[in-house]
């Protein structure tokens, strides 16, 4: 029933206190752990509250790359300006996770060691080429995103590690990217099926283009085969729509509560033909 | 294995032991007798347990007691009484904006921490501002537009 | 007090021109329940505290079907903090529960059939929730299973198992014939037939079941969620064989109820607890427990077959109605019987014949539900009467229209209508006022949506159905002039406590804020029947009505003492009584008051109302099944994506007959709130189902409408007074939701030239159905 809370107030008191044990889990949030602890799906021995170490609850323009602090919340995803600025697919994304009360709990790290599928903020993530910043007992280490997830509820992180910061690329002028959510209504929806592209123009051409589809296998994935055939092509509506075939094609969903197989089949190729969309417009508008 | 912490409830000292598993919504309920939180889902998807936390509109129910140690929590027991309403507690009474009443507390703390974020909102932000908290009585027009109404007393009070 | 708000009831009482005759009838007064609901104070069964109280935890069955054979409550018994375990031996009366047939057990009986799963084995009582939740866990049971049925086909197979010892698995078999539909459909021109389905939805009422229970050694009180108390009364006297005059069931603020507060929750529990153990006795349903095992709107199958002449008139009526009814009866066989009377809608039919069944499975029992099996209908029978309106070559409002019935109209059960039929006016002032919001042809948003217009129409029955219901009231003028009503009608958020006493300051001609109001509670408040079939304001009201007509008799008597008048020539104005003859004197009600003391007269009035119905006939369901009758209409505007089957609801222009109109904006509110859930009904709620278990059992799971996807309103009322209601008044609770899913399917088919006819339309659905018919993008 019990377990050892401890909410260390600095980043040294964190890493001199890191317990190296199984049941040790980090609260960075708690809309999961705390509903899991409750439910008793987990038995923490201790518990690590994140929450009052302020380093990681900090937006940071770092030049090309923006730095956000794992206890960042989707309320500051949403609203900060650095990140509607220059990653406004991430605002987007963020805005539409849960609820209010939801987004002001809620946390970028928490949501991607949760490594749920049908987490909106990971497609995003994906596609400004996250990079996760990982602390331990061994030492530090950076991970590409896209490497960071195994399946639900499962990461590559090791016992006694945790996510301190995600780095992600700003959008540069020439560049548009964007989110795409389905769910079952229009607030407190978890996603039947979500994407996310980022695309780089080169005048009328596809410099370069990444696609993450959420919901539609056991981790929110890249689709590189698919992005390598769109890459170079003359942007147009019949690419964009080629880029939603090849996205359907490249996906094997599955029936669930929240929806059925067939039907996150049928709008995978809508949701990212509307995210291409919007990602050139936007990419042209910046030109 | 209690721990004692201190925070502020409603601008008041408390200083209380409580369990680790314990949840602010289950601390300020069955240990401080303040009930106007309500328990729904008890996991975050219909915010009748809403509170501010530090001025922030939260799910208490997902919130360990723990963690408010040293932080400022606000319930509707503090935000108005009878002789001095709140203009939301005033308009919601007067315009229909509550039925059952389950929802009312929780919804009345998120649209208060809304309409400090955003005091001129429009219908539609304040749509987005009510989006955590579940109605099944009002179809949620009636408290969209105490909440408008609020905003405006509010800022012609200013 | 602020201008806003002001403005803002002027504006709705002026938009609806309404109450001019009153003074405080049609007027939008606030609501009596509400300032302590905005300050956090009320009181629900949860709020409850007290030192030294227990709390109590059901262990229930994880069998569908089974044969108990023992219970093992040792370890719970063992376990620190337990007090103690209840099981069927603890229940000294009867051991059964049930609206209408006593067929629940309160916790089962060795030997005796489990027949859900959830069935209440044993129920843990100790010191603390937690505890009691750790506790329930560990109790364990033996049981032989037998194979659960858990369709209406296989329950109605021939050679089916019967569930209860009967010869037939249904609860009830209602036919209802009027004419002979056979002969009619021979002479039709046109004849629509279809198959229906529709989908079983939750009450989902914000607040879980809950309540507390106090034993002082003479009298049982127990505080709980409620629709109607002194049946719980009734009920839990015989569970626990106290006479009921010892029993006291207080309604404690209720967090909706739709139906589902009607049958007894924790009130057993807590209430076995309390006499057992001596101590305050608590109960919550947890969200999980509630969605699993409350009871749900039922399910149907519905076959139906519409028969016209060329010009549209609708000849013949005939429907085959299977709703799977669950493991008990609840409210099921009056949910069934209310479908038969009502089926054939608001329209005057020659020839009707409705077949209903609630059918007995081993899945979570259906009772009732806001509309009562008529939402369902209206889903098949109004898209039945737009494609029929479309063969014929004529306008949906106008065949409605050409159909509707009139004051003298005869119903299937052979009812000659008397008076407030209003359908007229509101399939009027949809055609009127409909396009002032909807135009009636735009484009959609978007190149890859669609966008439609749909209509449906409703009657609605208020009341039950041929049984007798009826409700009392006191009136107390009290020495200072204030009034005190009493009434048995549980105030579940619908607003009936500000109902009364706008009716009691009506009759007495006082001021609004000088009547105050207890209701609900078996100690004080005579019976008021339940608060559902959309009855309190028509029942009730008149209860009130008739009680402060007779306390009036006894003010009008001061009076003229007081005004040395003959009583025949006291009037009251300006909440004054005066001499007609001699307008000049006025005397207060508070003089009265006095007055009447002083002559040895306690102004004190009591009333009772029952509406006037008949028995149905059980062979042709022929009878007056209730005292009158609510119409609607309601006009849906939807978008369409062709990509990915969403439905957007863009709004919903709702004309409801209410006869007179007690409080314009609780009305609206109560129009607001049933089109939302009829929304829900019709886009995204569904309890789904799986051997037996509910697995949509949170809110994550289960669906219902969030503040962003209700649509634009626009209520407009209709006032077609009844004379058999008090000022007139019918009511609206039930109606305003049963039209909304049938106008979007209809919107839905006029976007798209698509039919769908299962519910509910959620995305999955409606995409399968466009790339059925090749239309899907």
């Amino acid at each position: 029933m019990g377990f050892h809370y401890n909410a260390p107030a600095s980043m040294s008191e964190l890493l001199s206190g890191i317990k190296n044990a199984d049941n040790c889990y980090f609260l960075a949030g708690g809309t999961d752990l705390v509903v899991k602890i409750k439910e008793g799906l987990i038995a923490p021995e201790f518990v690590v509250d994140l929450g009052k170490i302020k380093e990681l609850r900090e937006i940071a323009d770092a030049g090309l790359v923006i730095i956000i602090g794992a206890t960042v919340t989707h309320s500051q995803l949403q609203k900060s300006p650095l990140i509607k600025k220059y990653a406004a697919v991430l605002a987007s994304a963020a805005g539409q996770v849960g609820s209010p009360q939801i987004r002001n709990v809620g946390t970028v790290g928490g949501n991607i060691c949760n490594a749920s599928p049908v987490a909106d903020t990971s497609p995003a993530l994906l596609v400004l080429d996250g990079v996760v910043e990982v602390k331990g007992v061994n030492g530090n280490r950076n991970i590409p995103l896209k490497d960071f997830f195994v399946r639900p509820a499962v990461t590559v992180l090791e016992k006694g590690e945790f996510v301190t910061s995600i780095y992600i690329k700003k959008v540069q002028p020439g560049e548009g990217a964007s989110f795409q959510k389905i769910g079952k209504r229009k607030a407190l929806a978890i996603s039947v099926t979500n994407a996310a592209v980022w695309l780089k123009k080169d005048g009328d051409k596809i410099a370069d283009i990444r696609i993450a589809l959420g919901a539609v296998a056991a981790k929110t994935i890249r689709i590189p085969a698919v992005e390598d055939q769109l890459k170079g092509l003359v942007f147009d509506q019949s690419v964009a729509s080629k880029a939603g075939e090849l996205a359907k094609a490249s996906v094997k969903p599955i029936t669930d509560l929240r929806s059925t197989a067939d039907y996150r089949a049928d709008v995978v190729d809508v949701i990212v033909e509307q995210a291409m969309c919007e990602a050139w417009a936007q990419a042209k508008g910046g030109n | 294995m209690k721990t004692t912490i201190c925070f502020r409830l409603n601008g008041e000292e408390m200083e209380i032991a409580v369990e680790p598993n314990l949840t602010l919504l289950d601390m300020l309920r069955e240990r401080l007798h303040i009930t106007s939180p309500k328990k729904s889902c008890d996991e975050g998807d219909c915010g009748a347990c809403t509170v501010l936390l530090n001025g922030k509109a939260v799910n208490s129910c997902l919130v360990l007691a723990l963690s408010v140690n040293g932080q400022e929590v606000m319930t509707l027991e503090g935000l108005g009484n009878a002789q001095n309403l709140h203009p939301l507690q005033k308009h919601f009474y007067e315009m229909g904006g509550s039925q059952c009443g389950y929802c009312t507390p929780g919804m009345i703390m998120a649209a208060k921490a809304f309409l400090d974020e955003n005091p001129n909102p429009t219908e539609e932000e304040v749509k987005e501002g009510l989006s955590g908290n579940l109605c099944r009585c009002t179809g949620y027009i009636k408290p969209i537009k105490a909440t408008l109404a609020a905003a405006k007393e509010i800022n012609e009070g200013k | 007090m602020g201008t806003i708000m002001v403005e803002d009831k002027i504006a709705v009482t002026e938009k609806y021109k309404l109450g001019n005759k009153y003074h405080v009838l049609g007027k939008s007064v606030p609501k009596k329940d509400v300032l302590n609901k905005v300050l956090g104070k009320s009181k629900f069964g949860a709020d409850y505290y007290a030192d030294n109280m227990v709390h109590c935890k059901l262990t229930r069955s994880k069998h569908s079907y089974a044969i108990l054979r023992s219970i093992d409550a040792s370890k719970a018994l063992a376990y620190p903090g337990v007090v103690t375990v209840l099981t069927y031996e603890n229940v000294p009366g009867l051991n059964r529960q049930g609206e209408l047939i006593k067929d629940e057990p309160v916790l089962v009986r060795i030997g005796e059939k489990i027949r859900k799963k959830g069935d209440p084995i044993a129920c843990v009582v100790a010191e603390t929730a937690k505890i009691a939740e750790e506790a329930a866990k560990l109790i364990t049971y033996e049981a032989d299973e037998l194979q659960p049925i858990l369709t209406v086909e296989d329950a109605l197979a021939p050679d089916a198992d019967m569930i209860y010892d009967n010869d037939h698995n249904y609860f009830i078999k209602r036919v209802v014939v009027h004419g002979d539909v056979d002969e009619a459909f021979k002479k039709c021109d046109i004849i629509v037939e279809n198959d229906y389905k529709t989908q079983i939805q939750e009450h989902a009422y914000i607040e879980p079941e809950g309540g507390f229970a106090v034993y002082d050694g003479e009298v049982l009180t127990i505080y709980a969620c409620s629709q109607n108390v002194h049946l719980d009364a009734l009920d839990l006297a015989e569970n626990l064989e106290i006479p009921m005059n010892k029993l006291r069931v207080v309604q404690s603020t209720t967090g909706g109820g739709f139906g589902g507060k009607l049958d007894l929750t924790v009130q057993p529990y807590i209430a076995l607890a309390a006499m057992k153990t001596g101590r305050p006795a608590k109960m919550v349903f947890d969200r999980k427990e509630s969605m699993k095992y409350s009871v749900k709107r039922h399910p149907f199958d519905i076959h139906v077959k519409t028969g016209a002449d060329k010009t549209g008139k609708i000849i013949a009526f005939d429907c085959l109605v299977y709703g799977d009814s669950g493991a008990y009866a609840s409210l099921g066989p009056a949910t069934l019987t209310r479908t038969a009377t009502q089926s054939a809608g608001p329209y005057e039919i020659d020839n009707v014949r409705a077949i209903t069944y609630a059918v007995t499975t081993n899945n979570p029992q259906a009772g009732a539900m806001r509309g009562f099996g008529v939402p369902q209908m209206a889903f098949a029978v109004e898209q039945n009467l737009t494609e029929l309106a479309e063969k014929v070559g004529i306008d949906p409002i106008q065949l409605r229209k050409n159909n509707a019935y009139q004051v003298g109209s005869v119903t299937p059960t052979g009812q000659v209508l008397q008076s407030g039929v209003g359908i007229t006016k509101t399939l009027e002032a949809i055609e009127k006022e409909g396009p002032k919001y909807i135009a009636p042809k735009k484009e959609a948003s978007k190149p890859y949506k669609k966008r439609g217009v749909g209509v449906a129409s409703m009657w609605y029955g208020i009341g039950n159905t041929g049984f007798p219901n009826p409700s009392g009231a006191f009136v107390e003028v009290l020495m200072d002039g204030t009034v005190h009503v009493k009434i048995g009608a549980a105030d579940i958020g619908q607003g009936s406590d500000t109902t009364m006493c706008q009716i009691v300051a009506e009759v007495l001609g006082v001021p609004y804020q000088d009547v105050r109001i207890t209701s609900a509670d078996t100690g004080l408040t005579p019976d008021g029947g339940a608060s559902s079939a959309s009855r309190q304001t028509y029942v009730s009201g008149n209860a009130c009505r008739l009680a402060a007509e007779s306390v009036k008799q006894s003010i009008i008597r001061a009076a003229s003492v007081l005004l040395d008048a003959d009583p025949d020539d006291v009037g009251t104005e300006n909440y004054c009584y005066f001499a007609k003859s001699n307008p000049e004197k006025k005397v207060t009600i508070k003089d009265c008051a006095c007055k009447c003391h002083h002559m040895g007269i306690v102004p004190l009035g009591h009333g009772y109302y029952n509406p006037p119905t008949t028995l149905l006939n059980m062979k042709d369901g022929q009878g007056i099944p209730y005292g009158c009758y609510a119409y609607a209409t309601q006009m849906a505007e939807i978008e369409v994506d062709m990509r990915t089957g969403h439905i957007d609801v863009l709004q919903i222009v709702a004309a409801h007959d209410v006869g007179t109109a007690v409080n314009p904006i609780n009305i609206e509110a109560q129009i607001q709130g049933g089109c939302t859930m009829g929304l829900g009904l019709g886009l995204m709620e569904e309890i789904v189902i799986e051997n037996g278990e509910v697995v949509t059992p949170s809110f994550a799971s289960y669906m219902i409408p969030t503040a962003l996807d209700v649509p634009i309103y626009h209520s407009i009322i209709i006032e077609e007074p009844d004379i058999n209601g008090p000022f007139g008044a019918k009511g609206v609770g039930e109606p305003s939701l049963i039209p909304t899913a049938a106008a979007i399917a209809n919107a839905l088919y006029d976007a798209t030239g698509v039919r769908i006819k299962r519910l509910p339309l959620t995305p999955e659905n409606v995409l399968a159905e466009l790339k059925k018919a090749g239309k899907a993008l």
